[in-house]
């Protein structure tokens, strides 16, 4: 090794996962799998939705920080994967916040399809 | 740069994996990593269109998510879920494994890999050949068998649900979703196929893992975009 040190300046460097929270994360993974299975028969209303996508949102964190080793590797790759989220969040939420504006146009459309089922049909994909 | 003893007529001194336009192996690591990254970012807003699909339909239109889950196995999804999960684990542990020069380890864990990508596909096909045999396709295609909809009927408990207007809409989103991340996970299977390969023939070592590593980091984001697939599409409630 000694002899190529001047030829290969610092072998590659990086975070090298121990065993343990290899497992620790595996384990973590498999019991929050369970407890979203679970808690899905308990009737909470629109809470459901919430607490399942917390759940996945805290198994995603886990694999993303241990698995995918973000939790050692900052500075831009942070910044890039954390503004991927950022901007998958404002693409649904602005798309939620203006869906409700064509429920009309839909129900209009809906009532023209209930009078003439065929001509409706048509007139849809030849518009 | 002019302190680079680099020398356009010898190569002898670089380790035989450094590419010709990199100046040390942390450079190469570091550079594909970044790579790896920005395609994964890429990847998510991908999916994103997607979810927002998903989003949009749910919100507007909940009676259609609710009435059509009664046709997933939600057991299935669990097994693909923690099938998935496991593959997370094999592969991080392939790269720890060929970061400590262990080969056969990290040949072992891949294989183990490759089985579970397998295993999801393969209870894909029967959970996707099901739905084509009771007519649940997408689009304009679909049309349910009688069996399917009394399959739902049993599934529910009792409750009298009303079989909803445009019942398609969530398996168009369903063939949708599941499908993209079925293609990525067939694509994963190619890219683990090359790694055992490679790894088996001694390209790897604790001075140069990169590929590895840039697999598994892909294959994260296919488990990582099933973690949410799954209670979206199977655990509705």
């Amino acid at each position: 090794m000694s002899s190529h040190d001047n030829e290969t300046p610092g072998a590659t460097h990086a975070h090298i996962a121990p065993i343990s929270t290899l497992m620790g994360t595996f384990i973590a993974l498999l019991v929050l799998t369970v407890v979203t299975v679970v808690v899905r028969s308990i009737d909470l209303g629109s809470m459901n939705i919430m607490i399942a996508m917390m759940i996945a949102t805290i198994k995603a964190g886990l694999v993303a920080a241990y698995f995918m080793h973000l939790a050692y590797d900052g500075g831009f790759i942070r910044v890039a994967f954390f503004a991927s989220i950022i901007f998958m969040g404002l693409f649904l939420g602005f798309a939620l916040l203006d869906t409700s504006e064509y429920q009309d146009t839909i129900q209009w459309h809906e009532t023209l399809k209930a009078k003439v089922p065929t001509e409706g049909s048509a007139a849809d994909h030849g518009k | 740069m002019s302190n680079n003893h680099h020398n356009e007529n010898d190569h002898g001194g670089h380790p035989s994996f450094l590419a010709h336009h990199f100046s040390s192996p942390q450079q190469q690591y570091d550079a594909g990593k970044l790579g790896i990254w920005l395609f994964l970012v890429t990847e998510v807003l991908f999916f994103s269109g997607l979810f927002c699909a998903y989003a949009v339909y749910r919100f507007n239109h909940p009676e259609i998510f609710r009435y059509a889950h009664f046709f997933l196995d939600t057991t299935m999804g669990a097994i693909n879920t923690v099938v998935l999960i496991l593959s997370s684990l094999t592969i991080a542990w392939a790269v720890r494994a060929v970061q400590l020069n262990q080969r056969r380890l990290a040949v072992g864990m891949l294989v183990v890999t490759l089985l579970c990508a397998a295993a999801f596909m393969v209870i894909k096909y029967i959970e996707y050949t099901h739905k084509f045999h009771m007519g649940l396709t997408w689009g304009e295609s679909f049309a349910p068998s009688a069996e399917a909809l009394r399959e739902v009927l049993g599934e529910a408990h009792g409750e009298v649900l009303e079989k909803p207007a445009n019942l398609h809409l969530f398996f168009s989103i369903y063939f949708c979703m599941t499908g993209l991340h079925g293609i990525h996970v067939l694509a994963g299977i190619g890219v683990i196929i090359w790694m055992i390969v490679r790894t088996a023939r001694g390209d790897f070592s604790s001075e140069y893992f990169g590929p590895v590593e840039y697999t598994a980091l892909y294959w994260h984001i296919v488990d990582l975009v099933w973690i949410f697939l799954f209670p979206l599409l199977y655990l509705i409630d």
